[in-house]
């Protein structure tokens, strides 16, 4: 049988990979749009940015769960770790909705520079996190120097977080309905 | 373009090649030899550390019962410049499944409040380094232990390279125990940590024994007797609190028909409490994020409709009236509504004149 931290680590790459191939992608589609209008290279790198977007998103789910169950004590007895979920569950919603927004209301146009730039968030959210996780087991990463994230955390107590869920399912079914009323 | 391009993945690749070992160190933990090699950074950056191991164990090493080890590392400042040193107490060098747990021994103390085979140092300030460790072995015979570490060097040809180093083997005879020794009880666990502020309540179970001693003090400090009292299978006592994350040494002296024998000083270290989060508020603040996250991305943009709707206005104008070339609306015959100017009008006059304004 497979061990969480095994199944954890093979995961994580998956969704480390997916999201950074995703992220590259999202910031050259950017860059290609400034410098030409249409081209064949700017519909590989669209397509290139979602599909790795999405792979990584499927992924998501699976190594948040086996990291949850390979820290021995829970994810809440550490700063570092209660950071690491917030992250990557930032991360996941940022990917989710870049992927609901283009399947659903890609505008080729003005837009599509702010969807670049959160796909490109949603990728950053990610690398991040796997970096929290190389300073929580190795004691090095990249973000070494960012000794902020290892002792503190920003825990919103439960009714702030539902407020948070209620205020922006209102305002997404308000705005559906308003669509509806005027379309 | 294409060589700038070329030229800045290439960068890409040799960048990691550059990076140093482990600088932080990966914590106190249960580690196979391997990691001396590969946790540090890659294994092929290692060089041989010079340092010079021992490894001080008693006259009688009985089976099931607590034995003191104490390793010893020399040479430092002198072979090596050293800041931060891993030390491994190994039962092998395979490199895996070396850990002493793998080979009949338990660890009871690893003497930092853990039951570890590897330790970190952050620095050391004298020649020498011991560390002592508590194991019990659980069957009888010849047992092989070794003593690896891993360190970095601030100074000489090779600084700034990560280097490992193994002892050659230790042999420690395990033996039966004699007839009527007063012993611990083999299943008996001493405690390794505690929480700053709380006293600590022993309970010693033991064989052979008809009076028990305890004895505590701080590392090579003054030694004091705690009050025992038998209670049941064990012997209670109470040890008292630390005011600070610190260290308290412990041992019994056991007395029955056999000789007194005395256990190895157990470390008790005291910690700050340890940091908890409410499990409800993360998991909900976490389905917070996702949903905000989400939200963000989605209530930030334009709606489609505005898309749609200028389409939709596109298409009117063109099967409409033809003012687009005259710049404006047709005029009503009264002339531009009382305020109105002709920008005015070029922008909401149609609106005006099918009655929406």
């Amino acid at each position: 049988m497979i061990e969480s931290a095994t199944f954890h680590v093979i995961s994580t790459e998956l969704v480390v990979g997916s999201f950074a191939l995703a992220g590259l992608c999202f910031v050259l589609h950017s860059f290609v749009s400034m410098r030409k209008s249409k081209t064949q290279i700017r519909f590989v790198l669209d397509a290139t940015a979602h599909v790795a977007l999405l792979f990584g998103f499927l992924a998501l789910p699976f190594a948040i769960l086996s990291g949850m169950a390979a820290s021995p004590s829970g994810t809440h007895t550490s700063p570092l770790l209660v950071n690491k979920m917030l992250l990557s569950t930032g991360g996941g919603g940022l990917a989710l909705g870049v992927l609901y927004a283009r399947w659903k209301m890609y505008d080729d146009g003005s837009s599509m520079h702010l969807h670049n730039a959160f796909g490109a968030l949603s990728t950053a959210c990610m690398l991040l996190t796997a970096s929290l996780g190389g300073t929580y087991s190795r004691g090095d990463s990249f973000t070494e120097s960012l000794t902020y994230v290892k002792t503190n955390t920003l825990l919103m107590p439960t009714w702030m977080s539902i407020a948070v869920i209620a205020i922006i399912l209102a305002a997404l079914l308000f705005r559906r309905f308003s669509a509806v009323k005027h379309g | 373009m294409r060589s700038k391009l070329v030229l800045l993945l290439v960068l890409s690749l040799l960048l990691p090649l550059h990076v140093s070992g482990n600088k932080g160190g990966v914590g106190n933990g249960l580690e196979d030899m391997q990691c001396g090699g590969a946790c540090h950074g890659d294994a092929n950056q290692n060089a041989t550390s010079n340092l010079q191991f021992n490894l001080l164990q008693p006259e009688s090493v009985w089976v099931g019962q607590p034995t003191e080890l104490t390793v010893q590392i020399s040479g430092f400042g002198v072979l090596h410049d050293v800041d931060q040193v891993g030390v491994f107490l190994l039962s092998s060098t395979n490199a895996n499944g070396d850990i002493p747990t793998s080979n009949g021994w338990e660890i009871l103390s690893d003497g930092f409040g853990g039951v570890n085979n590897y330790i970190e140092y952050s620095s050391v300030d004298s020649p020498t380094l011991s560390h002592t460790w508590i194991l019990r072995p659980d069957e009888i015979g010849q047992k092989t232990l070794y003593v690896s570490v891993h360190h970095g060097d601030n100074t000489g040809s090779n600084a700034g390279r990560p280097f490992s180093g193994v002892s050659q083997p230790f042999l420690v005879s395990v033996e039966p125990i004699p007839d009527n020794l007063p012993r611990l009880h083999p299943d008996y666990k001493p405690p390794t940590s505690r929480e700053i502020g709380q006293t600590t309540e022993l309970c010693i179970a033991t064989i052979d024994t008809d009076d028990v001693t305890i004895e505590w003090r701080e590392p090579l400090g003054s030694t004091y007797q705690a009050n025992t009292a038998q209670a049941g299978d064990c012997w209670t006592a109470e040890l008292p609190a630390a005011l600070s994350a610190s260290t308290l040494e412990w041992r019994a002296l056991l007395d029955g028909e056999g000789p007194q024998q005395s256990t190895p000083w157990f470390s008790l270290t005291s910690v700050e409490p340890p940091w908890e989060a409410d499990e409800t508020a993360l998991r909900l603040q976490s389905i917070a994020h996702v949903i905000f996250f989400f939200g963000l991305v989605l209530l930030v943009r334009k709606p489609n409709r505005v898309h749609e709707d200028s389409k939709q206005y596109e298409t009117s104008l063109d099967d409409g009236p033809d003012f687009v070339s005259n710049e404006h609306p047709p005029l009503p015959p009264e002339g531009l509504p009382q305020g109105w100017t002709m920008e005015d009008w070029r922008v909401y006059g149609l609106d005006y004149l099918e009655g929406r304004l």
